[in-house]
């Protein structure tokens, strides 16, 4: 299959720093592909390029067969923020409503498939959360884009809804999305279909967490990049 | 506002304010016969009425404080009550702090009290500043603690009103606008009250009313302290009651969190923007129409009185021309208007930038939405709410004056109401060049910028500071119509580096890092 992202060589700087050090790599369309790291290894920094708002981009940056950030590619990109980025003086249907007009397609059924009905009328000021997390989530899957972008998607939620978030996750590259998801819980990339491994803005490796397993020894995750690290 | 720095300011203001009144009436009407002239012209128009409240006595130099003085103070006093009782009582609460105080080993009742103790501190400081203010002005000391204690009294009432709705209200916005909105009130009876006639009666419906009623220094009638203080206290002893049994974050009434879903004004990033921006809008909107009345309808009285000659050849530096006149008296005001929209496109630019830091921003330019239209969009809202804004304050002013039968044409106080608008562009293409450039200072940067540029001008015309320096700021260069002329190369030339800035804010923001707070 041909893949959705590809990049070769990119280097990105923010400010005196540079964040990512001349970086390849690729990942394949229709699945899951899992970027963990540290906090400030760049996870963040690789998807705001992917995004097409990073600045200061060098190298060959390819998403959907486009350059990233060009109008076509844009119209269909979902991606999520670290923080959710909502508007708390509207409701969750507005909210939701919103996005769907700016990105030119409409609500669907997101709320349903997020379990945001009962809330669809309440000002998103007044929501757990975890709930926010949802309409944010929301917010990036209405008008059904091709590719996703999910930064830390599951973070400060309950186990409960980090595993349901992980099967929507799932089912979604099975309808053929391509999904992203960043992440610094190294638990979850074995709900990923491959994992990229960044630290200090090079990529250690990328693999599927059985091959990781493999290649350290270990079936603990933690271990296992701690392992990669040493052995650098 | 740290509360501090808000009582200290308040207690300054007072003590100022109930200096000069009294010292200045002395030394403008000094003799018996110019004070019962003064009366006649001025104390008897029911225009003045409306901010002053009822002169009993307005001959004597402890009659007219207690008027002048005591009446503006008043509502001073009720807004000090309201912003101190909500910020102690319940800002922290909102803010989440309160929830850490009250997990440490202090009783809720504790943390209630110890905040009311520290409001009475910054009332007893407000009554101690009016005493010195009028001592100061000339006044008599025990009927200046007096007067002090029926202004300061209004400030206890209000904070106990500010107490209750602090905990009627779910959030600290809404207690702080029900609190207004008792302002409001009592200030709307004071002023049927005081001004129409045979509604005398009607002073004794409101706080504001019963510190008239004690008549310092006119006849005291000192067994009216018992209202204020009884209602005071009873207002607090309620808000208590409710306060133990109420759980934090929570209110009596219930915020409304569930609404049937309005898509209007959705369908693009700049119609969100004016959607969300709609209130502050309208409520600025309102203020210019309800100041635009009333500066027109006190035009006449304003400027034929009250003004010492000295004062008006310091205000005439300021380029109005002379301000005896209505006409001139409404030019020297305008320029206010023009200040007054000048920090309202800052406050545009600041929401822009208020939606890159919470990170909204950046999930929209991810999507099909150009930096070029987002911020384009955003300083088009901001220069179309200047223009409106622009066109209440001239339209409504000369509403005002046509009633009182000042014959100023529509045309000449839209020209100028439209004196607002180079100004306006002038500052809304720095705002957005300082936002481009330096997003995280950029909003203190465009406040500050108006304020200096009209501080610049405000004490450098009236100082006599060199032409060519005073110059230099762009209010200086400003025609105050009806007066003058309105200024067309000076207002070009402001539009002009106006466009100039907002061309160079976005080039400079279609290449820059989106930064966070």
């Amino acid at each position: 299959m041909a893949p959705a992202v590809e990049f070769e060589g990119l280097t990105v700087d923010r400010g005196a720093r540079r964040v990512l050090q001349g970086i390849s790599g690729s990942f394949a369309a229709g699945r899951v592909t899992g970027l963990f790291g540290p906090s400030g290894s760049g996870k963040s920094t690789l998807i705001r390029a992917i995004a097409g708002v990073q600045m200061r981009v060098q190298g060959r940056l390819e998403v959907l067969g486009s350059q990233a950030g060009s109008a076509g590619v844009r119209r269909q990109l979902g991606y999520m923020t670290q923080a959710p980025a909502l508007y708390e003086d509207l409701t969750v249907t507005e909210n939701v409503d919103y996005f769907a007009t700016v990105r030119g397609g409409q609500r669907g059924e997101v709320l349903e498939r997020l379990q945001l009905t009962e809330q669809a009328s309440q000002l998103v000021r007044d929501l757990s959360g975890g709930q926010r997390a949802r309409v944010s989530l929301a917010a990036a899957l209405v008008a059904t884009p091709r590719l996703l972008l999910l930064d830390e998607p599951t973070v400060g939620l309950d186990p409960l809804l980090r595993r349901e978030l992980w099967q929507l996750f799932r089912q979604l590259a099975a309808e053929g999305c391509t999904l992203l998801v960043s992440s610094h819980v190294l638990d979850e990339a074995r709900h990923c279909d491959e994992v990229i491994l960044l630290r200090e803005g090079r990529i250690l490796a990328q693999l599927t967490p059985a091959a990781l397993a493999a290649r350290t020894g270990t079936e603990d995750l933690d271990d296992a990049f701690v392992r990669l690290v040493e052995g650098e | 506002m740290d509360a501090r720095v808000r009582t200290i300011a308040f207690v300054y203001a007072f003590a100022v304010y109930s200096y000069i009144q009294p010292a200045g009436f002395r030394s403008t009407y000094p003799t018996l016969a110019d004070r019962i002239a003064f009366a006649h012209s001025f104390a008897g128009n029911a225009a003045i009425r409306l901010f002053y409240g009822f002169p009993y006595d307005p001959v004597t130099i402890g009659g007219y404080s207690a008027w002048r003085v005591g009446g503006t103070l008043a509502i001073a006093a009720a807004v000090f009550g309201v912003l101190a009782a909500v910020r102690a009582l319940r800002a922290d609460e909102d803010s989440g702090r309160m929830e850490l105080v009250l997990a440490n080993p202090i009783a809720r009742r504790t943390a209630f009290s110890s905040s009311l103790v520290a409001i009475a501190l910054g009332i007893a400081l407000l009554w101690a500043a009016m005493t010195v203010g009028y001592v100061a002005g000339g006044l008599p000391v025990g009927g200046s603690a007096y007067l002090a204690l029926a202004t300061a009294l209004v400030a206890a009432v209000f904070v106990g009103i500010g107490a209750i709705t602090s905990q009627l209200a779910p959030t600290r916005r809404i207690a702080l606008e029900l609190g207004s909105a008792f302002v409001a009130a009592s200030l709307l009876l004071r002023v049927i009250a005081d001004t129409a006639g045979g509604a005398g009666w009607l002073r004794w419906a409101t706080p504001l009313g019963w510190a008239e009623e004690m008549r310092p220094f006119t006849g005291a009638h000192p067994v009216v302290l018992l209202l204020p203080l009884a209602l005071s206290t009873a207002l607090l002893f309620t808000a208590a009651r409710i306060a133990r049994g109420r759980d934090l974050g929570t209110g009596i009434l219930q915020a409304r969190d569930t609404t049937s879903p309005r898509t209007r004004l959705l369908s693009s990033p700049t119609a969100q923007a004016l959607r969300s921006e709609r209130s502050s809008l309208i409520a600025w909107g309102g203020c210019f129409a309800v100041f635009g009345v009333i500066l027109g309808t006190v035009a006449t009285s304003v400027s034929s009185a009250g003004i010492t000659p000295q004062v008006r050849r310091q205000l005439a530096k300021l380029g109005s021309g002379s301000i005896v006149s209505p006409r001139g008296y409404i030019a020297l005001i305008f320029i206010f208007f023009v200040l007054a929209v000048c920090l309202f496109v800052c406050a545009q630019i600041a929401a822009a930038r208020q939606e890159e830091s919470e990170e909204r921003l950046e999930t929209l330019l991810a999507l099909p939405v150009g930096r070029l239209r987002w911020l384009g969009g955003r300083i088009l809202l901001g220069a179309e709410a200047a223009l409106i804004l622009s066109l209440i304050a001239g339209l409504f002013t000369w509403a005002g004056t046509s009633s009182q039968n000042v014959h100023i044409p529509l045309w000449q106080m839209l020209e100028a109401g439209s004196n607002c608008l180079p100004a306006a562009l002038l500052f809304l293409g720095l705002s957005s060049l300082s936002y481009a450039l330096v997003p995280r200072v950029s909003t203190g940067i465009s406040y500050g910028l108006v304020m200096v540029a009209f501080l610049w001008y405000l004490v450098g015309a009236i100082a006599g500071v060199p032409k060519w320096l005073v110059e230099a700021t762009p209010f200086a260069h400003i025609g105050l119509v009806p007066t003058h002329a309105f200024q067309t190369g000076a207002a070009l030339v402001m539009v002009a580096i106006g466009a100039v800035a907002i061309a160079a804010a976005l080039a400079v923001f279609k290449h820059r890092d989106l930064t966070g707070a």
